[in-house]
């Protein structure tokens, strides 16, 4: 297994090429070359990858900042098929111990730099294990108060006993933590101790306190206050009293992991990683990244801090978590053609700062923790240079089984952009969102041009199946944003030709095209939608965000359209629609057009 | 006659003069308080108002004034006009000894200066100075001239104009017309001893002021100054029936009568104002049913006027001086108002325009532009250079530029969102239409803009390029992305370009500088030498992603427009009659684009 390096200066005739043992050293040797650069004399770097796994002990970087040259650098990795790079390191079956009088098995692992590694993705023959987890079970109480100064919010959550006691009983309630899914959030906390003395009853289920650790209580109470906690889904994670064949936990207080094998533990290849990111770039031009899969990648971030979401895959104390396989920031020119994201804890290729001119073909995103792709931060401020996404494709991809780490991850994110096609690309099997463009909630009253959140999108032939399927109030495809002054009608963005399909839910939490936030110049045509109560949703809810200039025609849906869609007052039209057929395969055959969206839609990745 | 001054929150106001009603304007605006606005409503009534110092509100000086929301209208059927001019009475000129024409002499002011002026208003009429005949320069710059090595003395012109021009009495200019480009000097002597001849024919050095040193080096490398038109103007030798000659140095002017025109019963005007109204900074300003006339440009007097392209002072940059200026203005419109019979521009918009509707407006008789808005620039990362969302239609611009013939009736800057829309223009000496600047730099759509989202349709232009060479009904300059982005999303489309008589160096519809992402389709060009030209001469600035498709002409559309290795397509065109009543004879279509351009107020 081998790594190529080419390098040609600008006026140079022949390119060096050198001959790497790891893709560190090719990385490397890359920075150093590009010491040389200059803005006459750039420097054009290939690394070419052979079959084979290139692991990463430590994560790259090439940092503009660090290295002037790299802005005269622009640098091209290509993999033959079958050329990964990974952040899994090997555990042998040899360093665990079989539990005594338990099914599972314990492994130790050492202290790096003092401490006990932070992760929470363990790999069995490369496919990412869940940690284990209790089944869900519906919280029956507010919140006891939320008025801050109140000690009583301080105090604990009361949750199952019986579920309780089977953790207590398993003498790990340390790193366990519950799993929250309030409406558009989550929340993954540790609990600290169970008092079992403070009890209550609802429907004859006896619920004791739970105390979290730290201070994670008050933050809970504290954080968006319009959302209740009440008969929301919860459930314990991480957590050695429910350890299932195929499962495992971690204790990163102590270096314990426990693992459950699913058969055997001869004979598979076990890893872990400790790495939050593989490779980032910061403020280069001119990059390829091609048939190049990435795997491998964690983030410690939650198991010792917990998690408080916010909206679209952030944090309510430290934003959006910078743990990907690929990160780059500031970058422009840039092709990510054929690659694969795969088994990955965290984000699998996140974008970070401004982009322009990004294109995103024929890549695979599967099994990814929290987002697939995001290109952009989840900020407002066009003015702000580091906002700017300027001419991004992302098309003929396929994404799959994504965010159910991190549920508040939609599958693929695109912050504010001025040029965006979305195309053809499918979805499936997705916690929350299949796709969410746009930041910003209030109308605006700048000029088309002199600020931006959506501008020229299309959002076309996409296929999106089984997306919400844990969080609620969100979409196959969810748009946000006043995109100009009300004064000016255009409808310069397309969302178009689309379809998705899910099982139907109870509530109209789980939408199919939804336009929320005063989303506005929005042509929304030709889209199928299956299986939501919702199935077009142009924010007429909330009187403060009202769209504005959206026109709606030729959707099919498996269920009625809402008619509040219709208001013609502020130009959001609901033009023609077909929604009284509630079959899907019916619809189809009544609306040939429909099965031709249909068919017509997603990529054609295998 | 009354200024009326509506406030949404106090009583009205009754003004005297527009001193009484900028300073109540102020008062009102200082009340506002922070984050709120208010509106106030000017009303004019019918009747002539004299400005001679701009009405000037800036909120760089009053940030107040950005909170306040500005309508400045007509009296209902009334046409208040605003006017510069100062009357001269008939019966002080004074006829000259010997001579046809009168002098009228001008007093100085306090600072010891005559008025500076390059019109005369006689009976109404705007007049320019009088003039030679046009003649050629012969030779043209060498290249150490052009670098100021060798240092030429004057110009050689033709002997039997030079002469003619020594005779004359007062203040003499020299102009000259080089391709798009113009350049005015202050003539000192001539040295009929200095001949030379060429072609069989003598020249004599004419000699002139300082800024003739900046000449040698002011004209574009590109072009050059041989065999290019001039002529003389302002000294008393030109004068004839009807016309004037006014020298500033001494404050006199002469004026020549009709035969039987009795100069006392004449009546004389002259501008005293460059600037009517200067706004700056403001948001929400609406002029509706006004006009304006009287003002003029005296920076050429003191400093001669070296011209660039589209009415750009090569030392200075365009001049202010307009009959409405406006700096970084937001939310501005004009509507059914009149600009006639100006010295400098019509309505001058700099430094950053968002939101400007002008509509139903009549610009007539203009000496430099009837219409800017933006910079003379590429720099978009420089806000003063940005506009957005400009809306010009409906509007009726005539006889423009022929007193700085670099300015182009309707200039546009780079822009995102531009619409230009069933407009007349006619009779101007340069192109009717420019939009854009020279634009070159690799950048994806967003990341900056020269031309985005611009529609230019549903125009009559008729007579344009009167003066000038090498410009056009529509001339477009600059590329609007990166060559990687095939969009076309600006138009050119539905609009009839006419000229009586071709020039060879008239064009059409004229995409120049490695313009970009336009779709040109549907437009006739009658009288154009080149009815379709998508920059292919000068490869450096070679188009790419035009698309022109289903154009007429009265002329042969140049194969050259046809490069499909830089995506610019010269498709269906319909250029197989030789001139306009057979092309709207043959072709139907022809007839429903002229029949759908141009504006309503004119039959």
């Amino acid at each position: 297994m081998n790594v190529t390096l080419k390098l040609r200066y600008a006026e140079q005739e022949e390119e060096n090429i050198l001959s790497q043992s790891t893709i560190t050293e090719a990385f490397a040797a890359v920075a150093d070359a590009a010491k040389e650069a200059k803005a006459d004399r750039k420097l054009k770097a290939e690394i070419l990858l052979e079959k084979g796994d290139y692991r990463l002990d430590a994560p790259i970087l090439l940092d503009v900042e660090e290295n002037e040259g790299l802005a005269y650098t622009s640098l091209s990795v290509e993999g033959e098929s079958g050329a990964r790079i990974t952040g899994t390191q090997v555990l042998d079956a040899s360093q665990f111990k079989k539990v005594e009088g338990k099914p599972y098995y314990v492994c130790h692992l050492p202290k790096e730099n003092g401490d006990y590694p932070a992760f929470e993705d363990f790999f069995v023959d490369g496919v990412r294990l869940p940690f284990a987890s209790s089944e869900r079970f519906i919280h029956p109480f507010p919140y006891e108060s939320r008025v801050k100064e109140d000690p009583v919010n301080l105090i604990g959550l009361f949750l199952p006993e019986d579920m309780m006691r089977k953790i207590v009983d398993a003498d790990a309630i340390v790193p366990t933590h519950i799993m929250m899914f309030i409406e558009w959030h989550f929340k993954s906390i540790e609990m600290d101790y169970v008092d079992f003395e403070d009890k209550r009853e609802k429907d004859g289920v006896s619920y004791v306190r739970v105390h979290l650790k730290n201070d994670y209580m008050a933050l809970l109470n504290n954080i968006n206050g319009f959302l209740g906690i009440q008969n929301r889904e919860f459930y314990f994670t991480n957590c050695p009293a429910y350890l299932e064949p195929g499962t495992f936990t971690y204790n990163p207080y102590a270096g314990e992991l426990f693992y459950y094998p699913a058969d055997t533990l001869e004979g598979h290849e076990l890893g872990y990683s400790t790495l939050e990111n593989l490779i980032t770039i910061k403020g280069m031009s001119g990059l390829t990244f091609k048939n190049v899969a990435f795997t491998g990648a964690t983030t410690g971030y939650r198991i010792k801090n917990s998690y408080f979401s916010g909206q679209a895959n952030c944090e309510s104390r430290v934003r959006r978590l910078s743990h990907a396989a690929m990160i780059t920031h500031d970058v422009r020119d840039v092709v990510f053609d054929g690659c694969a994201f795969s088994e990955l804890g965290a984000n699998g290729l996140q974008m970070k700062d401004s982009n322009t001119n990004v294109s995103i073909v024929n890549c695979r995103f599967t099994h990814i923790g929290m987002s697939a792709l995001s290109v952009g931060n989840p900020e407002k401020e066009w003015g702000n240079p580091k906002n700017r996404n300027i001419a991004i494709r992302i098309e003929n991809n396929l994404v799959e089984d994504i965010g159910y780490t991190y549920p508040s991850a939609v599958a693929l994110y695109v912050g504010m952009v001025d040029g965006l096609v979305l195309s053809h690309n499918t979805i499936r099997k997705c916690a929350y969102s299949g796709v969410s463009v746009g930041w910003g909630w209030s109308r605006v009253d700048y000029e088309l041009g002199e600020s931006v959140n959506i501008r020229d999108a299309e959002i076309s032939y996409n296929r999106i199946e089984d997306f919400m399927m844990l969080l609620r109030d969100g979409a196959a495809i969810y748009v946000l944003g006043a995109n100009c002054d009300a004064s000016n009608a255009r409808r310069f963005n397309k969302m178009h030709d689309n379809y998705a399909s899910r099982e139907l839910y109870r509530d109209g939490s789980k939408r199919g095209y939804y336009m929320d936030g005063s989303s506005s110049n929005w042509d929304v045509y030709d889209n199928v939608i299956c299986g939501v109560r919702l199935p077009i949703f142009s924010q007429f809810h909330c009187a403060g965000q009202y769209t504005f200039h959206n026109h709606i025609n030729n959707i099919y849906s498996t269920y009625p359209i809402d008619r509040g869609n219709h208001a013609p007052w502020r130009d959001t039209i609901l033009g023609v629609y077909h929604d009284e057929i509630a079959d899907e395969a019916e619809m189809m055959k009544k609306y040939p057009e429909a099965a031709a969206i249909r068919d017509a839609s997603g990529c054609d990745l295998k | 006659m009354a200024i009326c001054l509506e406030t949404r929150v106090s009583e009205n106001v009754s003004c005297t003069s527009f001193r009484d009603l900028q300073e109540d304007i102020l008062r009102f605006a200082r009340e506002i308080p922070e984050g709120k606005t208010a509106e106030i409503a000017v009303e004019l009534d019918h009747g002539q108002y004299l400005l001679t110092e701009p009405f000037r509100l800036s909120a760089k000086e009053e940030p107040s004034l950005s909170r306040l929301r500005l309508a400045f209208k007509a009296k209902s059927g009334m046409r208040p006009i605003v006017t510069g001019c100062l009357p001269l009475c008939g019966a002080d000129f004074e006829k000259v000894a010997g001579k046809e024409y009168y002098r009228y002499r001008f007093p100085k002011d306090q600072e010891g200066k005559y008025p500076l002026f390059r019109e005369l208003y006689v009976n109404g009429n705007r007049l320019l100075p009088s003039r030679s005949p046009s003649f050629l320069n012969p030779d043209p710059l060498t290249a150490e001239e052009r670098r100021g090595e060798v240092k030429k003395k004057g110009l050689y012109l033709p002997l039997a104009a030079v002469k003619e021009m020594l005779s004359s009495d007062g203040a003499v200019f020299f102009t000259l017309h080089v391709e798009w480009e113009c350049f005015t000097m202050r003539v000192t002597g001539a040295d009929l001893s200095d001949v030379k001849e060429e072609n069989g024919e003598r020249y004599a050095l004419v000699t002139f002021r300082d800024e003739f040193a900046f000449f040698q080096r002011a004209v574009n490398g590109c072009i050059n100054i041989g065999n290019r038109e001039g002529y003389f103007w302002g000294g008393t030798a030109y004068l004839s029936e009807g016309g004037f000659v006014y020298d500033h140095e001494r404050g006199e002017l002469y004026y020549y009568p009709r035969e039987g025109e009795d100069v006392a019963r004449v009546r004389f005007d002259y501008p005293a104002a460059e600037t009517l109204f200067w706004f700056e900074g403001l948001d929400g300003v609406t002029l509706s049913g006004l006009s304006f006339t009287g003002t003029t440009s005296g920076y050429v007097f003191e400093n001669g006027y070296f011209s660039g392209q589209a009415n750009t002072e090569k030392r200075v940059g365009r001049l202010p001086h307009a009959a409405v200026c406006g700096d970084g203005l937001r939310n501005f419109t004009v509507k059914e108002c009149a600009f006639r019979s100006l010295g400098g521009n019509g309505l001058l918009l700099r430094d950053g325009a968002v939101n400007v509707s002008v509509s139903s407006s009549l610009f007539t008789d203009i000496g430099m532009s009837a219409l800017s808005v933006g910079n003379a620039s590429a720099k978009w990362e420089d806000k003063n250079n940005r506009n957005f969302n400009i809306r010009v239609e409906n509007n009726l611009l005539s006889h423009v530029a022929y007193t700085y013939p670099t300015s182009v009736a309707a200039y546009f800057g780079v822009a995102d969102g531009l619409r230009f829309l069933h407009n007349t223009v006619r009779d101007t000496a340069y192109s009717a239409f420019s939009a854009g600047w020279f634009s070159i730099e690799d950048f994806a759509l967003g990341e900056r803009v020269n031309l985005r989202d611009t529609e230019i349709a549903y125009n009559l232009f008729e007579d344009f390029m009167t003066v000038l060479r090498d410009g056009a009904a529509v001339y477009v300059a600059g590329n609007n992305c990166e060559a990687k982005d095939a969009r076309r999303f600006n138009k050119i489309y539905g609009n009839y370009a006419r000229r009586h008589g071709v020039n060879t160096a008239s064009r059409g519809y004229y995409l120049d500088a490695s313009s970009s992402n336009w779709d040109v389709s549907n437009n006739v060009a009658i009288g154009c030498y080149f009815p379709l030209f998508a920059q292919f001469h000068v490869p450096s600035q070679y188009t790419y992603h035009c698309h022109l498709y289903e154009n007429y002409a009265d002329r042969k559309v140049d194969v050259g427009n046809h490069a499909p290795w830089r995506d610019t397509l010269l498709l269906t065109v319909y250029d197989d009659v030789s001139d306009e009543d057979a092309l709207l004879a043959k072709y139907p279509a022809a007839r429903e684009i002229l029949g759908g351009a141009g504006c309503s107020l004119v039959p």
